[in-house]
């Protein structure tokens, strides 16, 4: 389940045909046909709602309605809440699901951005002036530096908890567009690495001449070195073209990544090294680095096996970002990612996702703050990510401090994702986050990455709109000066003036600064 | 054979990247590297793919971290997380090893010829750990291939969370962990032990071991096989 009770679903008998669209589309066996070939419901709380049956059905007979009304009505005691009760009740076990928080929270939307008119620079042409979006990683560390085309990258998403198909059209994509793809936690597809350079196997790649493909200005494929450690070894991280260090993630912050057992088939337990069918549940600390001065000695050491070539990065989760960043800085990392409350999984406890860390846009600053107190601000470049969805959210994230972006939700809805919130199951009826052959199949990896770069390239086209309109060249003079805040709550969280009153609202914020 | 003295090295942060070059300048010239006087340095002999390297002292930690098919040999005392997510190749420790020795390896053998601290073999997925003495805690926890074989005693959980793999214990130990279970030697493991201690001169009849493997591959949120 993903969210019990959410759903209500209907078929219009008088529209329905019983071609059976619906029985074959859906993948949680919401409906079946009975021994009169009729389409009946029959197992309506299996319901995810991600409607498929409804894009399919050529009657448009069928209709999900989210429960949601009810909030209303019941107050805190809402049909869901009392069905989560029920199901803890009857079985002992708290829900697990995927994709990501499902409160509201503090966020992107509580800024506006603000335009030039008098009282700063006039604003850029968009159509006739460059507005430039380069982010460099690693420029003074390695040899190889990441030179981003854009300032959005791809969040670490791993293998299992995406299809081969999906990981597949993410690097593609990223070669497009001059970014980088990041394996996540699970090793890496054989065809990540090719693809991400341009080319569609290995081989292609070997036989290409290109003896460096660190120094192309395709794409980087990112790795991560993880508490579960799957798949690494010296390939993994000799090949990467950046190597990202994971010690937390936005949606299960203080806990390591699940993969449930029903995907992890063949081709995954290879890849992780682990038996088919069994959970891949990564310990939510290093068992080889007990603290800072470890992780920092760890950090040295891939440098070195590493030939001291490509940049290493850090991804924290959504805690206390002012001293994390601060000690995260100080372990001789070329980025750090700051991963909010709102990022997305592919499992975890309900509970967690909904309750443990704090809102993305409340990261930011306190981040940047540390890396300026450190003096490395802009040379340590901070990534921001969780919950961005659009140009919009990410010129006010990059407003706040940011000098790039992660997104991972938004690419997987990019994909053909309709945020159906059961990631974890394993029976994604798009292909994205599922390993079944007959789910998988539905996903095009071309003409998927060429979805994803459009909404990468609409994406970085809506940033440069609001850089320009602000009145800056480059997003690296963006600043909080450039948004104000709606709500007083935001304005206290992050210290961006509130719209009207002209100045930081709280009085902290001043003496912060 | 090359001597590659740590000591000489002057310049503290500089220090990893220096010895590394030395030794990794030698093999390629296929010359035998010894190293010594590296008391204090962390992760010597790092990511290497080949190659013979002795090294004549006590040594720091996180030795041979990512080694893929090096053979080293280390006469004393290493510290904490040595063979540290190795995939191939074989480390030799001719005395104690402390927190964490051969954490996340995916292959190739670690022996050790004394004693070890807690948590040794954690998260095994493939390789074969052999320590000739006694153990601390939690050793093999969350293993999920490979084998671990012990001639001393052990301390609390052994095999805690185990998925797969087999641990093999000669001696002792005070507690079992989450998800073992004992099960009787098959002739294969007889063979395969005979073979490792005939390969290691080690003096152990393998019938007086005891084998301890998973209870189950799904112990967590899958159901149970």
């Amino acid at each position: 389940m993903s969210i019990l009770g959410a759903y209500c679903v209907n078929i219009d008998f008088e529209r329905c045909t019983h071609c059976g669209t619906c029985v074959e589309v859906c993948p949680h066996k919401v409906y079946e046909k009975d021994e009169e070939y009729r389409v009946r419901i029959v197992n309506d709380m299996a319901c995810v709602g991600c409607r498929i049956c409804m894009e399919f059905c050529p009657n448009n007979a069928t209709h999900i309605k989210p429960a949601e009304p009810e909030y209303f009505s019941r107050s805190l005691w809402t049909f869901q809440t009392v069905e989560h009760i029920h199901h803890q009740a009857q079985t002992g076990n708290y829900l697990l699901r995927g994709f990501g928080t499902a409160r509201i929270i503090p966020h992107f939307d509580d800024f506006v951005i603000v335009p030039s008119q008098l009282a700063s620079p006039p604003p850029l042409d968009k159509y006739r002036e460059d507005c430039d979006v380069s982010v460099i990683i690693g420029e003074e560390t390695a040899e190889y530096p990441i030179k981003l085309n854009i300032p959005i990258v791809f969040g670490a998403m791993s293998f299992g908890a995406l299809s081969k198909e999906a990981k597949m059209a993410l690097a593609k994509a990223a070669y497009i567009m001059g970014t980088i793809a990041n394996t996540g936690e699970g090793g890496a597809i054989p065809e990540e690495y090719p693809l991400v350079h341009g080319f569609n196997t290995l081989e292609e790649l070997k036989t290409s001449g290109k003896s460096n493909p660190h120094s192309s200005n395709g794409g980087y494929l990112a790795v991560q070195w993880s508490t579960g450690r799957w798949g690494v070894n010296l390939d993994f991280l000799q090949n990467a073209d950046a190597i990202e260090v994971k010690i937390g993630q936005g949606a299960k912050p203080g806990m390591g990544g699940h993969l449930l057992g029903k995907k992890v088939v063949e081709e995954v337990a290879k890849v992780r090294g682990i038996p088919v069918g069994t959970d891949a549940l990564s310990p939510p600390r290093y068992y080889d680095a007990l603290n800072p001065e470890d992780l920092k000695t760890q950090i040295e050491i891939i440098r070195d096996v590493t030939d001291y070539k490509v940049p290493i990065l850090i991804k924290l989760g959504p805690s206390r970002p002012y001293q994390d960043v601060k000690i995260a800085a100080g372990l001789g990392v070329d980025a750090i990612s700051i991963d909010g409350m709102a990022g997305g999984t592919g499992a975890s406890p309900e509970s967690v996702t909904q309750h443990a860390g704090i809102p993305t846009i409340a990261c930011i600053p306190p981040a940047v703050q540390a890396l300026k107190d450190m003096g490395l601000y802009r040379k340590v470049k901070l990534i921001a990510l969780g919950g961005i969805r659009n140009g919009a959210d990410a010129f006010k994230a990059l407003a706040l401090g940011a000098d790039a972006i992660g997104i991972g939700t938004a690419a997987e809805i990019a994909m053909g994702c309709r945020a159906c919130m059961a990631c974890h199951q394993g029976n994604c009826p798009y292909g994205i986050t599922t390993n079944k052959p007959e789910l998988r199949a539905r996903l095009d990896p071309k003409k998927t990455s060429l979805r994803l770069a459009n909404f990468l390239k609409a994406m970085t086209d809506e940033i440069k709109i609001f850089t320009m309109l602000s009145g800056h060249k480059t997003i690296k003079d963006l600043s909080r000066e450039d948004l104000r805040a709606l709500t007083t709550d935001a304005a206290a969280i992050t210290g961006v003036k509130l719209a009207g009153l002209e100045r930081q609202y709280p009085k902290m914020w001043e003496e912060y600064q | 054979m090359d001597v590659v003295t740590a000591s000489t090295i002057t310049e503290i942060e500089f220090e990893l990247k220096n010895i590394s070059q030395e030794i990794k300048s030698k093999l390629k010239e296929n010359k035998v590297v010894t190293i010594t006087d590296c008391d204090q340095l962390n992760g010597i002999a790092s990511g290497l793919r080949q190659g013979k390297i002795t090294i004549k002292s006590s040594v720091g930690d996180y030795v041979g971290m990512l080694n893929s098919g090096a053979q080293l040999i280390i006469e004393g005392n290493v510290g904490r997380f040595v063979g540290d997510n190795m995939t191939a190749g074989e480390i030799i420790i001719k005395g104690n090893a402390s927190y964490c020795a051969a954490p996340y390896c995916y292959g190739g053998k670690i022996i050790i010829t004394g004693k070890c601290g807690d948590f040794l073999g954690t998260m095994n997925k493939g390789a074969t750990i052999l320590v000739e003495k006694d153990v601390g805690n939690d050793l093999g926890t969350y293993m999920l291939a490979g084998n671990i074989i012990l001639l001393g005693n052990a301390g609390e959980r052994v095999g805690n969370f185990l998925i797969s793999g087999r641990i093999f214990i000669k001696g002792n130990w005070k507690s079992l962990g989450n998800n073992t279970k004992i099960e009787d030697l098959s002739f294969d493991d007889i063979d395969f032990l005979k073979q490792l201690f005939s390969t290691y001169k080690i003096k152990a009849k393998p019938e007086e071991f005891t084998k301890i493997i998973a209870e189950t591959d799904k112990p967590f949120y899958s159901k149970k096989s």
